[in-house]
């Protein structure tokens, strides 16, 4: 019987709360935040991909010894998945060809991770994450080739596109620094260590960018700046209830991330990591942000009436 | 469709420590989860796998004050251990633009305990690149030495460990 009256309190509880994720999920804004994404990533990644050909890399990092130093085998050659991603991550930045261009990347980029896995960060992992989200998304609806193209073809382009690709990556977003605080197994991240995390690493020899000395300057900030990374990493998921309740601490959290990025990008030699990360902050923004951006830019303003 | 791709994704990054550092007490809890998380895993198992992708993540996971210092150094004709390179030194850069790049550094980097993954493949080819760079050394060799970092120091100990070489001639 008490089971009876349980579950007679329980199911309409759980139809409204999936009632509440089916309308959640049926939302539709405008496709400027994941536009941006697409652009932002794709293109700092281009830069990357392009700097490993500048530098005559691509047989060094993805052949076989004594050639170069990759240990795996994929379906792919050395050559043959550097410039099928190349090629995929232009077409991405152009918006040409959307998504077979972000599927073809992600094919590449991870051939490229079987023959070195350790020639890659965390980055390239996330890409291939976020750019098969992208591929399900109209993020080619601005900005892209693909929107001119329809235009031309007299195909509708949606003004309003499926907010839920843009919920995801935020919530994959935020996973990564709430996984990657939960992770920070070693002593030197917490009080015990005396948070001597991100000075340990400012000063180590295969990562930092400068020589330690300064360190020793600032020894008591870098331990605060410790102490702040993982409140920040260990609070993500309260941004997420900052962002559905509005409150603007949420830009607190956005700023110490945005901080906390070009902190490693000027402190270490990480590559593209640090940027990748950031060109994926736009969906961190409810889209009135942009809409009210967009009023302010020159042309708006002219056309608005005096 | 979406809830059950979000779902399994939360699952995967459930923060387990890696299999073989998990402290005794917690080997009780922590590999019953594990079982149940990789026989939940089942079906999209072979993502993770094909696509190179998880979602445990470990973003600088642990610098710790014990860590290693990389140098090459070449014999030369004096039967004498010439540095070429050594990470964080001003003064030995031979071929730091490619040892240092970010897609190259992982490969030599160790883990907090163990080389990488291509540490030895990295030796061989580095090896053999200096040896074309200098071909008046007799041999080059690679090593990690054991440094302590503190307070903006670096201490080193003397240790050297993984050693590899290439002897061109005696």
């Amino acid at each position: 019987m008490a089971v009876l009256e349980a579950g007679a309190v329980l199911i309409p509880k759980v139809g409204r709360a999936w009632r509440a994720w089916v309308d959640l999920l049926d939302r539709r804004e405008p496709p400027t935040a994941l536009a941006i994404v697409r652009i932002l990533l794709a293109g700092v990644l281009l830069i990357d991909y392009l700097n490993v050909w500048r530098m005559g890399l691509v047989e060094a990092i993805y052949t076989r010894p004594p050639v170069g130093i990759a240990i795996g085998e994929a379906w792919l050659s050395a050559h043959a998945g550097w410039a099928l991603a190349t090629v995929s991550l232009a077409l991405i930045v152009l918006g040409a060809a959307t998504r077979a261009a972000c599927i073809g990347y992600v094919v590449a980029s991870a051939a490229l991770a079987h023959l070195t896995p350790n020639g890659e960060s965390g980055l390239d992992m996330i890409s291939r994450v976020v750019f098969v989200i992208l591929a399900l998304s109209r993020c080619n609806a601005r900005w892209a080739i693909d929107a001119w193209l329809w235009r031309r073809l007299g195909r509708d382009v949606p003004a309003e596109i499926p907010a839920w690709p843009r919920y995801v990556l935020m919530l994959q977003l935020v996973w990564i620094y709430f996984s990657g605080g939960m992770n920070k197994s070693a002593g030197a991240w917490g009080p015990f260590g005396g948070f001597t995390a991100l000075a340990n690493a400012l000063s180590d020899p295969h990562a930092a960018r400068f020589d330690p000395g300064w360190v020793g300057a600032i020894y008591p900030l870098t331990r605060i700046a410790t102490a702040f990374t993982m409140a920040f990493e260990l609070g993500a998921p309260l941004f997420l209830l900052a962002y559905a309740k509005r409150w603007r601490i949420r830009y607190a959290w956005i700023a110490l991330g945005v901080f906390f990025e070009l902190g490693i990008a000027f402190g270490l030699r990480l590559g593209s990591f640090p940027y990748g990360m950031l060109a994926l902050y736009p969906v961190l923004l409810h889209p009135e942000v942009y809409e009210r951006l967009n009023a302010r830019t020159p042309l708006k303003r002219a056309s608005l009436p005096s | 469709m979406i809830a059950v791709a979000i779902g399994f994704g939360l699952i995967d990054g459930c923060p387990l420590p890696t299999p073989g550092h998990v402290p005794a007490w917690e080997l009780g809890i922590v590999e019953p989860v594990r079982r149940v998380r990789d026989v939940v895993e089942t079906p999209v198992a072979w993502m993770r796998d094909v696509f190179y992708v998880s979602q445990q993540w470990s973003l600088y996971q642990a610098p710790i004050a014990e860590r290693y210092r990389m140098s090459i150094e070449g014999l030369n004709d004096k039967r004498e251990w010439q540095v070429l390179y050594r990470a964080g030194d001003r003064e030995h850069r031979d071929d730091a633009a490619l040892i240092e790049h970010a897609r190259v550094w992982g490969t030599w980097d160790p883990t907090s305990d163990a080389p990488a993954l291509e540490y030895h493949a990295f030796c061989t080819f580095i090896t053999q690149r200096m040896v074309t760079m200098h071909p008046e050394l007799m041999a080059v060799r690679v090593r990690q030495e054991k440094i302590v970092i503190g307070q903006g120091e670096v201490t080193p100990t003397g240790e050297f460990l993984w050693p590899c070489s290439k002897r061109v001639r005696f």
